[in-house]
């Protein structure tokens, strides 16, 4: 049997669990350092027992802690240490004290972060939904040899570590309370488009400058990652598309275009090549000029341009006379000179068009409020007979808020629970999968120089009054 | 507890009784204050929650209090410990404004590794693990596979032999489940997040020491010699005096124990089906003791202190 639980996390006791309660963070906060100049020696131990006795298997009664210390402390020695000199630390071998424990099922799998407490984990194991070596284990005391393998229900590690579940109630009145300002956004984004525009981009640009995202968010709409993604897509498509433009110029495709452009216009000058060739507007009419206004390439009859102009440039040059032949390597040339311009022109043109990750007018679109469309509001609470009748649709969450499934035990979809990153601690002497919620226990967790495997947020110094407390059997 | 009024004339010794002080004497607040500089509508909120409210900060309609740092898991593969920005230990009062923008923050030095790495501002010998990338994973997997040597591996990625088997092991569980579609999206969503939460194996920087062997327990306790003043005694001398043997003699051994616990086999053999026989018999070895009663055995069903054992189902009997 456990010891009975009062007021565990109480802030004027401000005792620290081996627990992930906010509570317990605040007392964590609170940590003072241990006083070692203490009235008496006996004072200090026992101030040093009591703190860390909560910690370390707080759970456990008085008298069978006892009967579990053992005063010999396991720690290791490094055969490469004269290689290092005088830089080596001292091996805590003092925070070994409570190394025992650690061996308990109930320790490991709150270790291996599968559970948000030790005493959770106990239920968990009790509750038969922890195995080791594939044998389900009823009892929280079974201790692990190295090379043993445990796993818990994926649902209750998810139920854990993950966010509470909301209840109907609460996650009604957060639905509406989204619904309302979604709503509000929209219409002002209709209203103003460019203004709210560029307020998304200017909190997009703040978070950028303050390094990259770092949070699990929700705000995944207009968050810095989707943004930047979207930016990435657009430039990806740009580059394809410019690749394939540029392919496609060469001598034909441009006396092609330039025939085209002259069948279009009535009066022929420099002028009708400026919106496709630009400066080179100059060599397209020498081309044409060349050429000449009776060539037969101009003649607006003509069923298909693009074999005549691949007709006119595939003719071998022994069946050409002189004269034609001077004209027409002329005209190639300016052809081939033309198409390379081209190719540069089609690049830059296509370089401006390319979006700066931090620039402000990220592919500002005019028409992109008309997308966003208003979330009909839903009924009251005291309206709805059945859960699954209200249906939410907005765009970074479907369904009840928190309860996508409402038939899970945890926040659906997952999200990790809150204050979560203070605690979470890698044990050294296990290795974790959290895809498959295993684990293995490597070893009895030992002291080297410098380090002890035993996870624990008091001081060697506490550890040591402690250790002589219970070294003498508390006296 | 007593009062004063059931006591009647013992009145002055009730007093004494309830004046006797138990457990701590001073309540455990902050150390930069044990006033909240927040409001405490209808003043009817005690100083400790009140500081536990500013501790936490605003709270939005989600319920989030997305203005404390802690509050949110780091998905940039860095921790997000309690740091200790001032000399003694202490935290200062918590500063709210944009999560990242934060005072603590900026007193904190990201590079700083052991920071990082320490969960605990008052246990600087507390660290946390790094995590093994899964690209690594798969390249450690797939060496094994290709009968590279585990502890070339071990030498390679500075990790110890028990963590590459172990990695090797769940490896093997993790490809079952998937070809078993066990890992449903939350799964996947729980374990990403708890991955992105930690730092990642550096085999350069951070690698685990291979060369470390349980303490020998003779060197836990003094020794006393006596030498003449020119003798010299050096670490060699020490060394045959606590009888220790060299230390790679010792590596060997630890290394001949990992093997010969893999290839311990069971012994067994199948008798002869004799004339008329239905069954044929597999004899196998076993411990008188581990099966049935070893005759004369004193038996420790009376003492209090009784051994604890489990059975293969799982079921805890008493040892014998």
């Amino acid at each position: 049997m456990p010891r009975k639980t009062t007021n565990l996390y109480s802030l004027p006791r401000g005792v620290i669990r081996a627990s992930w309660n906010k509570w317990n963070l605040f007392n964590l906060y609170k940590q003072q350092r241990f006083r070692d100049n203490q009235k008496t020696l006996f004072k200090e131990k026992w101030s040093a027992k009591n703190m860390t006795r909560a910690y370390h298997g707080e759970h456990i009664t008085e008298s069978k802690w006892k009967a579990l210390f053992t005063p010999q402390l396991d720690g290791v020695a490094q055969l490469d240490a004269s290689l290092k000199g005088d830089r080596l630390k001292p091996t805590p071998m003092m925070l070994q004290t409570y190394a025992v424990l650690e061996r308990r099922l109930e320790y490991a799998v709150f270790r291996a972060m599968f559970a948000s407490s030790v005493r959770q984990a106990r239920q968990f194991i009790i509750q038969k939904a922890v195995k080791v070596n594939g044998v389900t284990i009823r009892h929280p005391s079974y201790q692990l040899k190295p090379n043993d393998v445990f796993s818990v229900d994926p649902e209750k590690v998810l139920q854990a570590v993950g966010r509470t579940k909301p209840s109907f109630k609460k996650a009604h009145q957060v639905d509406q309370t989204q619904i309302v300002k979604w709503n509000n956004f929209v219409k002002e984004a209709k209203a103003n488009p460019r203004q709210v525009w560029e307020r998304l981009q200017k909190k997009r640009q703040d978070a950028q400058r303050s390094g990259p995202s770092t949070k699990f968010g929700n705000d995944q709409v207009f968050s810095n990652e989707v943004i930047l993604a979207k930016i990435e897509k657009i430039n990806e498509n740009n580059l394809k598309e410019m690749r394939a433009k540029q392919k496609a110029v060469d001598k034909f495709s441009v006396l092609e275009d330039i025939v085209k452009a002259v069948q279009k216009s009535e009066t022929i000058e420099s002028a009708i090549f400026e919106p496709q060739f630009g400066n080179l507007k100059n060599k397209c009419y020498q081309v044409y000029d060349y050429l000449g206004e009776k060539h037969e390439l101009f003649n607006k009859d003509s069923v298909s341009v693009k074999d005549t102009v691949s007709a006119f440039l595939n003719v071998k040059p022994e069946d050409r006379n002189a004269d034609e032949l001077k004209k027409f390597k002329k005209v190639k040339q300016l052809l081939s000179e033309i198409s390379l311009d081209y190719q540069e022109l089609i690049r830059v043109s296509f370089k401006n068009k390319e979006i700066s990750k931090d620039s402000k007018d990220v592919s500002y679109n005019p028409n992109w409020a008309d997308n966003l469309e208003f979330h009909p509001n839903i009924a009251k609470f005291s309206e709805i007979e059945d859960e699954s009748s209200v249906k939410v649709a907005l765009p970074w969450q479907k369904g009840v808020f928190g309860r996508q499934n409402p038939n899970k035990s945890y926040f659906t979809p997952w999200e990790p629970r809150p204050f979560l990153a203070p605690f979470a601690v890698l044990p050294h002497h296990l290795e974790i999968s959290f895809k498959t919620c295993h684990a293995v226990y490597l070893r009895h967790p030992v002291a080297r120089p410098g380090h002890s495997e035993v996870i624990s947020p008091y001081s060697v110094e506490t550890h040591e009054r402690a250790y002589m407390y219970y070294v003498r059997k508390g006296q | 507890m007593l009062s004063r009024q059931s006591l009647g004339s013992r009145g002055n010794a009730a007093v004494n009784l309830i004046q006797q002080s138990r457990g701590r004497k001073s309540m455990a607040y902050p150390q930069y204050g044990y006033k909240a500089r927040i409001e405490n509508p209808g003043g009817s909120t005690s100083q400790f929650r009140l500081l536990l409210k500013e501790f936490l900060g605003p709270k939005n309609f989600r319920g989030d209090y997305h203005f404390n740092k802690y509050y949110y898991a780091k998905q940039d593969h860095t921790t997000n410990y309690l740091s200790a920005p001032s000399e003694d230990g202490s935290l200062t009062r918590p500063i709210y404004g944009h999560v990242r923008d934060d005072a603590v923050t900026q007193n904190r030095p990201n590079a700083n590794r052991n920071l990082q790495l320490t969960p605990f501002r008052l246990n600087a010998d507390c660290k946390t693990n790094t995590m093994v990338s899964e690209e690594m994973k798969t390249e450690i997997v797939n060496q094994i596979d290709k009968g590279v040597s585990e502890r070339d591996i071990a030498i390679k990625y500075g990790l110890k032999l028990p963590r590459i088997e172990a990695i090797y092991k769940l490896r093997a569980i993790e490809k079952e489940w998937e070809e078993k579609n066990l890992i449903t999206k939350d799964i996947k969503t729980m374990s990403t997040t708890m991955y992105k939460m930690f730092p990642l194996h550096d085999p350069v920087g951070l690698k685990e020491n291979l060369s470390e062997i349980p303490v020998p327990v003779k060197t836990l306790k003094a020794r006393f010699l006596t030498i003449a003043e020119s003798e010299p005694f050096g670490p060699i001398e020490a060394a045959e005096s606590l009888e220790l043997e060299p230390a790679t003699e010792t590596l060997a051994k630890l290394m001949e124990h990992r093997e010969e616990k893999k290839t311990k086999k069971q012994k067994a053999f199948m008798a002869p089906v004799l004339d008329g026989e239905r069954v044929a018999f597999r004899f196998t070895e076993a411990k008188v003791g581990d099966v049935g009663f070893r005759y004369g055995a004193p038996l420790r069903d009376t003492k209090k202190d009784r051994k604890i054992e489990y059975d293969a189902n799982g079921k805890m009997v008493y040892g014998i």
